[in-house]
């Protein structure tokens, strides 16, 4: 990379978009690339935002595959058919990505504090004399490998401290990360309160699955006795079921009643999900309804209403995919819908700007634009060029010197290459 | 211009100097990030071989729901490459995904070239070649490969020379 990069390209880089390769590599961080990766979206990769996932089992932010669905029915990564009626909140997911939200800059740190002392070793290798001292904390160990100058504080810290260490792994059982970890939830008890991973309640820890079945409904219940489980446990079934049957609905299938405003302010009842509508059976009027509905303007023509309120759906669909307690309030909604509308305004009418606005005829003169950009060119050319044996490149011209400048991760391709390259071989000859 | 798309155009580039696939790079023009430049090398054995064919991909808003423009800027000799450098490739069309990113394109860009989809062609005489007369094939395709070598004027005075030759 450091051949392409220049002054302008390198404020690119060093812009504050966290990306995956802001981990070391995997022979001094194994897998922390990966984790970075593994919880992003892959449409728009950033760490996932409301998290659900399809039928096929691929998770998206629920913004973006929304956004895609409404192209094209089908799994952005594998193409299998796909509907938003599939979607489902992948909670375990999201609370996986809050966690390693919180804590990822610490893990940068501390990947980036091992690739010092790696270096610095190396550094003690060639003069082993200086500052030897300084590096050792703990112990005599000859083995440089081994002395992590970091992680042992941090460990005897916590083994130190038992008690709350236990107390902190049991909570985490819950899917939601507890803000006060002075009063963690003790599954022992039963009388204990705890928070709801949906709603946010507090309520009794014995009865929180039932409490979830019921879309947040039921909060209180006789707490059975905790201690005998055995005997009660035919009675504890048919409770869950029997209440599952009476309560189970899923909130997105109580469309008979129109009650959603504000679904940050409501705790009791999972707000629903606003319906997809066939604008083309409606007339101006009720297209002008619906967006008065929602405190939305009704500027611009029918076509305008329409796509306004078709953005306004998802995003305020993909919201709700959100834990309430991170779900934006209507009016934040409504800064993004019109944010959109301007970035749109922007994108589809001339815009004022002469560079980025439009695709076509950027580039007339393709001789010019390439005299101009020479210098980037030449670079872009050396960074590209495949590593390879001297004896290949030396065949076919003089620039062996520059071979080694290319990058490995060619092999894999390279059975594609020759099979392929055996298929010329053959037609060649054939014709 | 929109954040989402912008953002996500920095991270291609970071996977993409970061971590290149072998034998393509690209950046984007120093004050337009929409605008991109990328070369990708003939992969080896195949008549490309050694090519250093230069490409441009242009970006709107509207990535990564939308795929990119991408014109070779270099002349090609390919059977799914229009005669004005742009390409007949069904990813960059209706076979494009939203998880798509530069590294991507320019991988199947590459491999295209090593595997010519001679069903839809947008160069019929390639395509035919590519089918009936692979030595001519080969020898035109090599013709653009020492070409893609020279600076842009020269290669502009070679066409022109070209052009003369074929008309006189």
């Amino acid at each position: 990379m450091n051949t392409i990069s220049n002054m302008a390209q390198l404020d690119l880089l060093a812009a504050d978009v966290p990306d995956p390769t802001d981990f070391p590599p995997s022979d001094i961080a194994p897998g922390l690339r990966l984790l970075d990766e593994a919880l992003r979206c892959s449409v728009c990769h950033e760490l996932y935002d409301a998290p659900v996932t399809l039928n096929c089992g691929h998770c998206f932010c629920s913004l973006c595959v929304r956004n895609c669905l409404k192209d094209k029915e089908e799994c952005p990564s594998c193409r299998k058919q796909a509907s938003d009626t599939q979607l489902r909140k992948n909670v375990a997911l999201e609370s996986a990505v809050k966690a390693w939200a919180a804590a990822r800059e610490f893990t940068l740190r501390l990947a980036k504090q091992e690739v010092q002392r790696l270096s610095k070793n190396a550094l003690e290798e060639i003069h082993p004399r200086k500052r030897r001292r300084s590096a050792r904390t703990s112990g005599g160990s000859s083995s440089d490998e081994v002395e992590i100058v970091e992680g042992p504080s941090t460990l005897a810290i916590q083994r130190r401290q038992p008690v709350p260490n236990m107390k902190k792994q049991r909570s985490n059982k819950s899917p939601r990360i507890p803000d006060t970890p002075s009063t963690p939830p003790t599954p022992g008890s039963s009388d204990d309160l705890i928070d709801c991973p949906v709603c946010q309640q507090r309520v009794p820890f014995q009865i929180i699955n039932q409490h979830i079945d019921s879309s947040c409904k039921l909060t209180d219940a006789p707490p059975p006795s905790p201690r005998k489980p055995k005997g009660k446990a035919k009675q504890e079934w048919s409770k869950i079921l029997g209440g599952a049957a009476a309560l189970g609905r899923r909130p997105n299938k109580e469309r008979d009643k129109e009650r959603v405003k504000s679904p940050a302010a409501q705790h009791d009842d999972e707000p629903e999900y606003l319906p997809t509508v066939s604008y083309h059976t409606l007339k101006d009027r009720r297209v002008q309804e619906l967006l008065n509905e929602h405190g939305l303007p009704t500027t611009g023509d029918r076509h305008a209403w329409v796509r306004r309120h078709q953005k306004w759906v998802t995003l305020y669909n993909a919201n709700l995919d959100r834990t309430p307690s991170d779900r934006h309030m209507p009016d934040q909604l409504r800064r993004e819908l019109q944010k959109w509308e301007a970035s749109e305004g922007a994108a589809s009418g001339g815009g004022s700007a002469g560079l980025g606005k439009k695709k076509a005829g950027e580039v007339t003169d393709v001789v010019a634009y390439q005299t101009a950009h020479k210098a980037e060119f030449a670079k872009l050319v050396e960074a590209a060029r495949p590593k390879r044996s001297p004896q290949a490149s030396q065949t076919h011209n003089g620039r062996t010197e520059d071979a080694k400048n290319g990058t490995g991760q060619r092999e894999q391709s390279n059975g594609d290459v020759s099979t392929q390259a055996q298929g010329v071989a053959d037609r060649l000859a054939a014709g | 211009m929109s954040t989402n798309c912008r953002r996500r155009l920095i991270r291609d580039f970071k996977r993409l100097s970061t971590d290149p696939p072998g034998g393509i790079s690209g950046s984007p023009c120093p004050d337009n990030i929409m605008l991109w430049n990328a070369v990708i090398f003939g992969p080896a054995d195949t008549p490309f071989e050694d090519g250093t064919f230069k490409l441009l991909l242009t970006f709107d808003e509207s990535y990564p729901n939308k795929p990119p423009t991408v014109k070779f800027l270099s002349r090609m000799f390919h059977p799914n490459v229009y005669a004005n450098g742009e390409l007949c490739l069904d990813i960059l069309q209706n076979r494009w995904s939203p998880t798509y990113d530069v590294a991507a394109i320019l991988t199947s860009i590459q491999s295209l070239l090593h595997d010519p989809n001679p069903n839809s062609p947008a160069n019929a005489e390639a395509a035919q070649l590519y089918r009936e007369n692979m030595k001519e094939y080969v020898r035109r395709v090599r013709a653009t490969v020492e070409e893609s070598w020279l600076d842009p004027e020269e290669q502009q005075a070679m066409n022109a020379a070209e052009g003369s030759a074929a008309s006189g």
